[in-house]
């Protein structure tokens, strides 16, 4: 009786162990560059998380290009441990936790700078934002630039910038623009030719995925 | 021909594209023992069905020969676009979602997983949705990627030319039925499953 209350009692800790060891894990969310070739054995991937080319890589759940522009979204489960190492990384911005928490005074000006830097505008994000109303923009301003991709190639070759006028662009890129935001059921009427790069991309992102966008198994 | 189409790679050995109704991306794929493997092993090799125009929702499955690499395609167009599932690849340690851009080679999705011989591989898109299947079972989660629009079901293959790596493949529009004589090989159990898209 003594043993089975003593086999009873390990398997008991032994799960609680691993529950423990499993809740520890947690969502994250990371902005991180692109790492690859984008041909055999480097494949584009997202640096810190490029399991093809580094089998020891953090894993992740989801992650998304922005085009052929030098970043990734990523979602990751991670625990603390691996959480901070990435964190480490000067070229990371990793999302608070949790995401519903407001973008703090101290951090706009970080998370302003890491965006921009991808190409990605940011000067709309304020600290009346929560992270999760931030990552939801900029996920359809993502997925408009995949498509600008598959049409068409890099936007931001050429030397243009976020604050380059539509008009400023070569026709052809000019042209795939609009069609990619149309083909995504976005409406283009209001964008001219004088608007900025920055104002037309968020125009067109706020008209995407109304009933939600999945990343990672989160919708955003 | 009408969707949903089928093949079982019944023809000579090295016959590339597999037949008429294929088109070939980069290298292609070619007839190897009544199955399909890249058409010069070591390369990545894709053909897709063009005896049938796809909707732009769509689906492709077939089975795994000896563990071997390669798996469905989806929305391939021109010579050097498609989403397909990777199986298998990494010397064999691991499956993943790719999609092939201009040519550039992207991870969508790790899975952390092999498949065996006979094991059915699926992948679907259906808008900017992707997901993966084994044997029935979606694996990893749904993917959000919109950079293909569109384009046709397809199969493809990393596998060395000696080997057969893929068969029994189908594809078809999503919310379409799968045909019946494809659903007979595999295992009685995965066939409710297999008609998921």
């Amino acid at each position: 009786m003594r043993a089975v209350r003593t086999f009873v009692f390990a398997a008991v800790s032994v799960l609680l162990f691993a529950a423990s060891a499993a809740a520890q894990t947690e969502m994250r969310y990371y902005v991180v560059p692109r790492s690859g070739t984008g041909q055999f054995p480097t494949p584009y991937e997202p640096k810190y998380f490029n399991q093809f080319a580094d089998p020891s890589a953090l894993p992740f759940v989801g992650t998304m290009d922005y085009g052929l522009e030098n970043v990734f979204l990523v979602a990751a489960d991670l625990t603390p441990a691996q959480h901070t190492a990435v964190t480490a990384n000067a070229d990371v911005l990793a999302v608070p936790s949790p995401i519903d928490a407001n973008v703090s005074a101290l951090a706009l000006p970080t998370v302003q700078a890491k965006l921009e830097a991808g190409n990605i505008p940011a000067d709309w994000v304020t600290t009346a934002m929560t992270y999760q109303q931030v990552l939801s923009r900029v996920l359809r301003l993502v997925t408009l630039m995949q498509r600008f991709n598959g049409l068409f190639g890099r936007l931001f070759a050429g030397g243009a910038t976020l604050d380059t006028r539509i008009n400023q662009l070569p026709v052809n890129a000019r042209n795939a623009l609009v069609s990619a935001a149309q083909s995504l059921g976005a409406d283009t009427s209001t964008i001219q030719g004088t608007t900025l790069l920055r104002t037309a991309l968020v125009i067109v992102a706020d008209q995407l995925f109304p009933s939600g966008l999945p990343f990672g198994g989160v919708t955003f | 021909m009408s969707l949903p189409a089928t093949d079982t790679f019944t023809g000579t050995d090295g016959t590339s594209p597999p037949n008429a109704n294929w088109t070939n991306q980069d290298i292609g794929v070619a007839i190897k023992t009544n199955a399909v493997t890249s058409a010069s092993g070591g390369s990545y090799g894709f053909s897709y069905w063009s005896a049938d125009v796809f909707n732009n929702d769509q689906y492709a499955f077939c089975t795994n020969v000896g563990g071997q690499n390669g798996g469905p395609v989806v929305r391939a167009s021109g010579t050097n676009n498609a989403y397909f599932l990777d199986e298998n690849d990494s010397g064999g340690s691991n499956t993943y979602l790719f999609k092939r851009v201009a040519g550039g080679y992207t991870v969508v999705q790790t899975f952390g997983l092999t498949f065996a011989g006979g094991d059915v591989g699926k992948i679907s898109v259906s808008g900017t949705t992707i997901k993966c299947f084994k044997n029935g079972a979606q694996i990893g989660t749904d993917s959000t990627d919109s950079s293909l629009a569109s384009g046709s079901a397809g199969i493809m293959s990393l596998t060395a030319s000696t080997l057969p790596a893929q068969d029994s493949w189908e594809g078809g529009n999503v919310g379409a039925a799968a045909a019946a004589s494809l659903l007979v090989p595999p295992p009685m159990a995965r066939i409710p499953t297999l008609l998921q898209c």
